[in-house]
């Protein structure tokens, strides 16, 4: 592992921006792409990189005074720069081992699908990065390149088993044969569910309500220009900017969450030759047999019940990052809680009161993690050279998914033994929330409608 | 009709399964030499992309009032998860085509 670091070092050290196009155009004529091909993809990585950087550059400079403004004129300080998955994923993609994951998750994907060990086929080449992440953030904090390896392996399985629980459940909101999503925001249900078992006691809570017409009604707030735009204003409103400088602020960051998404769209377009090549590889390989097909989470937000709850549950948000004690996290570029909306809608089949009662108590998870993150990420992007972040500042993300397994996993393989309890109640309710998901009905025969008053 | 002609695939983010799969049609359009232009969006502004659009591709089953929108601006609208899953991919890559000759 040694000689594999130090013989990658000086690769890593002409920037992100050039290191792994360059890997990405090798890989590309490898898989049997044409040059012309392989090249595009090279210099579209290389341009999601450039341009990640140049938004983040601008919102950090919009935000950063702001920050301190409101630092000065309230006494709440939250230093580290919430800049979303988007960037956390620019980091992952930064990272030099990042292509050896999507070989292990393929050559494991093989082996429990032969052993009968799982049902899913993950077909998401995508989400690979998370798997980067959860492998930096342990090989970071214990200082073991394998244990990173390994923390990866292990959330490599947990997703297939997600894939296998909730695959009836998908399918009954979808109604797509086969598909299941195997992305690891949904182990936001493993400590959501003990919380479920007690609400299943409740006789209130055991009815479903009709989201549809209210997230007509507030369905605009989920767009990332309004967000970015009341979140600024507000942000401005309590740094004391006066009204022209909120507003300006309000249009600078809704820029900002406007244009990230855009940027990265590129990288799903550079790697999706290659991701592309290897889904088609797995997809093959088990033709002749029924397997559920794990894909992204999109399949699912059809759901009305999902942004209802993004979107009410940004003020909680918001309102935990000014009051928790030791927060360092203003939910910005993060502020809508994926984990906790999709975890939540599987778990709770769509019951809305649930999802919000469960998603205002594990809030607070998101802001902790994200401040753990913090230093962590900012490293990350030193290390990478993917992201430029000035001198003292900190960068974070804010809903950071799967924060709670991340943190047990890094701080476990540091040798903390609270982390090693934690891990193993973890991974003890993770399996009971398999034993729970495969015999609870289905979401639409669960619960009997709310009366209309 | 004189509307832009665009495909469009949206999901949740705009990010990265609108882009999978509009990346294949992308590759599937080149090797068949259909010119049309194919764009990955975000569901959330689905409503303010639809009337620059003449081809919907979905990934969730959008709600009633979107599909009622889509019909009144004569937009065909197709199922986009075929593409993930490769059941039935050639039966909607068929028809979207059909749909581009319009």
């Amino acid at each position: 592992m040694v000689i594999l670091e130090n013989s990658f070092q000086w690769i890593l050290n002409l920037g992100a921006g050039i290191f792994v196009p360059l890997l990405i155009f090798i890989l590309g004529l490898v898989v049997g792409m044409k040059v012309r091909r392989a090249f595009m993809s090279a210099i579209t990585l290389g341009v999601a990189f450039t341009g990640m950087n140049l938004i983040i550059g601008f919102i950090s400079e919009a935000v950063q005074p702001a920050s301190e403004a409101l630092a000065l004129n309230t006494g709440i300080t939250l230093p580290a720069l919430d800049l979303g998955w988007t960037a956390a994923a620019s980091l992952a993609w930064a990272w030099v081992y990042i292509f050896l994951l999507f070989a292990i998750q393929i050559v494991l994907n093989i082996i429990m699908l032969s052993l009968n060990w799982t049902k899913t086929l993950n077909v998401d080449m995508w989400n690979v990065w998370g798997k980067g992440l959860t492998a930096y953030l342990v090989f970071h904090v214990s200082g073991y390149l394998w244990a990173g390896f390994l923390a990866a392996i292990v959330q490599m399985i947990l997703e297939f088993k997600l894939g296998d629980m909730f695959q009836p459940h998908i399918e009954d909101i979808t109604g797509i044969p086969l598909a299941t999503v195997t992305h690891p925001m949904n182990l936001s249900a493993v400590l959501m569910l003990p919380l479920n078992k007690l609400m299943d006691k409740v006789p209130f809570l055991n009815k479903k309500a009709d989201t549809a017409e209210l997230q007509k009604k507030i369905g605009i707030f989920s767009e990332n220009s309004v967000m970015g735009f009341i979140i600024g204003i507000l942000l401005g409103f309590a740094g004391a900017y006066g009204i022209t400088g909120s507003l300006n602020l309000g249009i600078q960051i809704s820029t900002a969450m406007v244009l990230f998404p855009m940027v990265s769209k590129l990288f799903m377009q550079a790697l999706s030759p290659l991701s592309e090549a290897m889904s088609e590889f797995m997809k093959k390989r088990f033709n002749d047999r029924e397997v559920y097909i794990g894909l992204d989470w999109p399949i699912l937000a059809g759901s009305s019940e999902l942004w209802v709850t993004l979107i009410l549950l940004v003020p909680v948000f918001i309102g935990f990052s000014l009051v928790l004690p030791g927060n360092e996290v203003l939910p910005i570029a993060g502020v809508l809680n994926y984990s906790i909306a999709v975890g939540g809608l599987l778990l709770t089949g769509g019951n809305i009161f649930r999802m919000l009662i469960l998603g205002v108590i594990t809030m607070p998870i998101y802001l902790y993690g994200s401040t753990y993150l913090a230093p962590i990420l900012t490293e990350m992007a030193d290390v990478t050279g993917a992201i430029d972040v000035a001198e003292g500042s900190l960068i974070t993300w804010s809903s950071i998914e799967a924060p709670e397994l991340r943190i047990f996993l890094a701080e476990a393989f540091n040798g903390n033994l609270w982390a090693i309890v934690a891990a193993v109640i973890f991974f003890a309710l993770f399996y009971w929330l398999y034993k729970a998901m495969t015999k609870t009905p289905v979401p639409s025969e669960r619960y009997e409608e709310l009366e209309k008053s | 009709m004189s509307r832009n002609k665009r495909l469009i695939v949206a999901c949740g983010s705009g990010v990265a399964t609108s882009t999978t799969i509009a990346e294949k049609i992308k590759n599937k359009f080149e090797a068949d030499g259909i010119n049309y232009p194919v764009e990955a969006v975000d569901y959330k502004s689905i409503e303010n992309e639809l009337p620059s659009s003449s081809i919907y591709v979905y990934i969730a089953k959008p709600d009633s009032e979107v599909l009622k929108q889509a019909e009144q601006l004569g937009i065909d609208v197709y199922p986009g998860v075929p593409f993930l899953t490769g059941m039935g991919v050639d039966d909607v890559y068929e028809k979207i085509v059909k749909s581009t000759k319009k």
